[in-house]
């Protein structure tokens, strides 16, 4: 169906709308207030679209924002509407909206009119009160000071006799970031798990309003460190679909190795920490060996470690030439021969495979009802992929098939890592064939006029990524809302443990290895 | 007697060494050089200088137990043959040396309940819970040992293996058993992983997570003898060919040489062994040590059928 005839579509619904397409693949529709939930069913019912977000606008009023997604067409269909200090609550009708809807209420101050959760999520306990950080009204560099007045948090709990909890975090023995993990337990048995995230919101959606757009790049990088490059990705993208800006082939196929490079790197050190949660050491040193050498290889040709402050809009921050092209090809043989070779005795070491197989399982239905996106929801049957239903950059020739597993345990998110890997061995080979000649260093300042708005989709490492901005005065953003992949696929993790023994959570969460700086942001 | 003692404290100074040398193998085999073997005395050098922070919900247990334990480990060394044994000391029943050992998991036990952290419990459960399955084990295994030698005091058993030349194949399916048993009692992979730092995985390191400073080096010194007391045992049990029973300078030069090789060989196969396989997933463990118990019983049956 064409982006047209959708738009004529809805317009016969019969509500009183007003629909506009931008960018291309971008659909507004401004509709009233109360209709939210009834043209919401309506159009759950009528196409096939997938929740993917809620976000907030200021401008006199609030705008809140529904995120849609038609992933068969990649077509973004945003629901608007005006409110003064009120959302609808979604909860019911489109899941995990509770998410959303609780981060809008936290950041703008804005009621959750009806429904279940309206808990906090961003505030913690130590916040001063009536403080809302994204408001325009926040002076930016204002700090929220520790006062300890905002409501206790509660749990959920799980009473019986022999029940008890086990609190984890915020604090771990590990060096990894901070997350609250509430077990409910009878014996080694978890009967429920709630995670708490957010200790250390950061307010990058308010930085960003905030500095200009030459530099921004850098800012969105540092949303989450191990997808720097998929976030710059994000941006450039951005910019180029906003100002309506074209990069020649090569560029593109420079980005594509660079993304792959990244996927590489990430997922080699995924499956090693599922090798380490269940002792395996020896494929965890090789697997991390050869994640080193990505490592290395990234350092060589972009001057980072991780890719940052390579992928900017309108060209390319990196020289390109024979000499990198040949590292490349050097460096991918050499770690894909051994990649091979260790995989293969992962897959016959028995007492491994009596770890990983039917640990952690994840069902399709919760899956989806979850609106899980990323390696772990194909790993339970969902094919999705943001590289084939949105496809950006050089992907609509190299992405022709989705990895995926039926059953969703701990085993098939490793396989689905694995064959992640191994395209992105493939598709660093073929983007090599498609870069002519060499690409040079070319930097172009971005200027942009206020008032224009897009999204931007991209695959990370974790999932969907959405970036959605919007211009504003002397070349800087209005609005910046990123719906991270880790926001809403965390909880698939809650569903992963249940039932599982309490020593055998650290491997599932290993499998997931969500980012807890993606909801930091 | 003077010989003893000297070879017992030889066993204590030498338990870090071991486990350095256990840490360094398993760096080589993975691919890397790993800390050098002398890397357990300083960090036990390093804890001994620290500060002794204690939960305020604990009891005296958390106070003496780092201190009662390494006095058995320290005990139980002195009870232990090492390379010379002249087979008439009235110390060593095995028995004996058995409880004082327990008393090391019994304290490891009462320190994870005691510091009111969730984390310590489930250790502690963790560690009965294993013990449970493990403890009969031990008694098969000393009847065997019995029926082959009569006697039940360690000294006199190496003493008696030490001159034997028909090695029975009951005798190497014991060793079997006894070497599994070993692994388990001493928390090392596939019952538990030392090297991990989940602490919602550990059995053992769980339930000193709240000791700190000088505690922990006791605790840390104590199972670093616990491995090199086991391993001596069992090697003065079922291979003590070339032990010193004189105490002639060649007799005990070739003893410590042939002692140290085949500690080094089986520090090669517990390393062989913990990199080569996956940590047991937790309600399999008692699978493993039904395995131990079921060598144990062929073992005496072997030997009573023959």
């Amino acid at each position: 169906m064409k982006i047209e005839d959708l738009k004529k579509d809805i317009e016969k619904l019969g509500f009183p709308i007003k629909i506009e397409i931008k960018n291309k693949n971008e659909l507004y529709v401004d509709i009233d207030k109360d209709d939210v939930k009834k043209i919401l069913e309506t159009m759950f019912k009528k196409y096939k679209l997938y929740f993917s977000g809620q976000f907030c606008l200021q401008d006199k009023d609030f705008i809140i924002n529904v995120i849609l997604t038609d992933r068969k067409n990649g077509y973004l269909i945003i629901l608007r509407y005006k409110t003064e200090n009120e959302i609808v609550s979604l909860q019911g009708i489109a899941n995990q909206s509770n998410l959303f809807e609780r981060e809008i209420s936290d950041l703008f101050g804005l009621e959750i009119a009806d429904g279940e959760d309206k808990r906090n999520i961003v505030k913690h306990e130590i916040w001063e009160n009536g403080i809302h950080p994204l408001r325009k009204d926040f002076l930016y560099g204002q700090r929220v000071k520790d006062l300890c007045e905002t409501e206790e948090y509660k749990f959920k709990e799980v009473i019986t006799d022999g029940g008890f909890q086990i609190p984890v975090g915020p604090v771990h023995a590990g060096i990894i970031e901070p997350g609250h993990f509430r077990f409910s337990v009878i014996g080694e048995l978890i009967e429920n798990l709630e995670i708490r995230l957010m200790y250390k919101h950061r307010g990058i959606e308010k930085i960003c309003e905030n500095v200009d757009l030459n530099k921004l790049n850098l800012i969105f990088e540092r949303v989450a460190g191990e997808s720097s490059a998929a976030y710059g990705e994000a941006f450039a993208q951005l910019i180029e679909k906003i100002s309506d800006f074209k990069v020649c082939e090569s560029i593109m196929a420079l980005r594509v190795i660079l993304l792959e490079l990244e996927r590489i790197y990430n997922f080699l050190d995924d499956i090693a920490g599922i090798c380490v949660d269940v002792g395996f050491s020896y494929p965890a040193k090789k697997f991390g060996y050869m994640s080193e050498l990505i490592h290395q290889l990234c350092e060589r040709i972009t001057g980072s470690r991780f890719l940052r402050n390579a992928i900017i809009p309108y060209g390319s921050n990196i020289d390109f030439t024979e000499i990198q092209r040949e590292d490349v090809v050097k460096t991918i043989d050499i770690v894909e021969k051994r990649f091979n070779e260790i995989v293969e005795m992962t897959l016959n070491t028995v007492s491994f495979l009596d770890r990983v197989e039917h640990t952690g399982i994840v069902e399709k239905a919760i899956a989806k009802e979850l609106n899980m996106t990323g390696v772990v929801a194909r790993a339970s049957g969902i094919q999705y992929d943001v590289r084939k239903s949105f496809p950006y950059e050089v992907y609509r020739q190299l992405k022709k098939s989705i990895n995926f597993e039926e059953i969703g345990g701990v085993f098939e998110r490793y396989n689905v890592k694995i064959a992640e890997i191994r395209d992105a061995f493939k598709y660093i080979k073929t983007s090599l064939t498609l870069i002519k000649g060499d690409v040079e260093k070319k930097k172009q300042w971005i200027d942009i006029e206020s008032g224009k708005e897009g999204f931007a989709v991209v695959e990370t490492v974790k999932g969907e990524l959405i970036v959605f901005a919007r211009t504003g005065e002397n070349n800087k953003m209005d609005r910046v809302y990123f719906k991270t992949p880790s926001f809403t696929n965390w909880n698939g993790l809650t569903y992963a443990v249940l039932g599982e023994i309490v020593p055998d959570f650290p491997l599932c969460n290993k499998s997931f290895n969500m980012s807890y700086s993606e909801n930091d942001r | 007697m003077i010989i003893n003692i000297i070879q017992s404290m030889i066993l204590i100074i030498a338990a870090p060494l071991f486990s350095g040398i256990l840490k360094r193998i398993k760096a080589i085999l993975r691919g890397y050089e790993g800390a050098p073997v002398l890397q357990p005395y300083f960090d036990i050098k390093k804890l001994l200088s620290k500060e002794r922070v204690i939960s305020k919900s604990s009891s005296f247990i958390t106070t003496v137990g780092p201190i009662i334990i390494l006095s058995a480990a320290i005990l139980s060394a002195f009870l232990t043959p090492v390379f010379f044994t002249a087979g008439n000391e009235l110390i060593g029943n095995m028995f004996i040396l058995i409880f004082i050992l327990s008393i090391i998991k019994f304290f490891n036990t009462l320190i994870g309940l005691d510091c009111a952290c969730t984390f310590g419990g489930m250790g502690s459960s963790r560690e009965m819970f294993i013990y449970m399955f493990a403890e009969p084990v031990v008694f098969l295994i000393l009847a065997f040992v019995y029926f082959e030698t009569k006697s039940f005091n360690i000294y006199k058993i190496a003493k008696l293996n030490a001159v034997r030349t028909d090695i029975s194949s009951a005798h190497i399916v014991a060793a079997i058993a006894f070497l599994i048993w070993l692994i388990a009692e001493n928390a090392r992979m596939p019952v538990d992983n030392p090297e991990t730092h989940l602490e919602l995985t550990m059995v053992h390191e769980a339930m000193i997570l709240d000791i700190s400073g000088r505690d922990l080096a006791y605790i840390e010194l104590a199972s670093a003898i616990k491995l090199a007391i086991f391993l001596t045992i069992f090697i003065n049990i079922f291979l003590p060919f070339g032990m010193a029973v004189s105490l002639s300078a060649a007799a005990l030069i070739k003893a410590v040489i042939l002692y140290l090789i085949k500690m080094l060989v089986f520090l090669l196969i517990i390393a062989i062994v913990e990199i080569s396989i996956a940590k047991f997933r937790l309600f399999r463990v008692p699978e493993l040590i039904a395995a131990s118990f079921s060598f144990a019983i062929a073992a005496i049956s072997m030997m009573y059928f023959s």
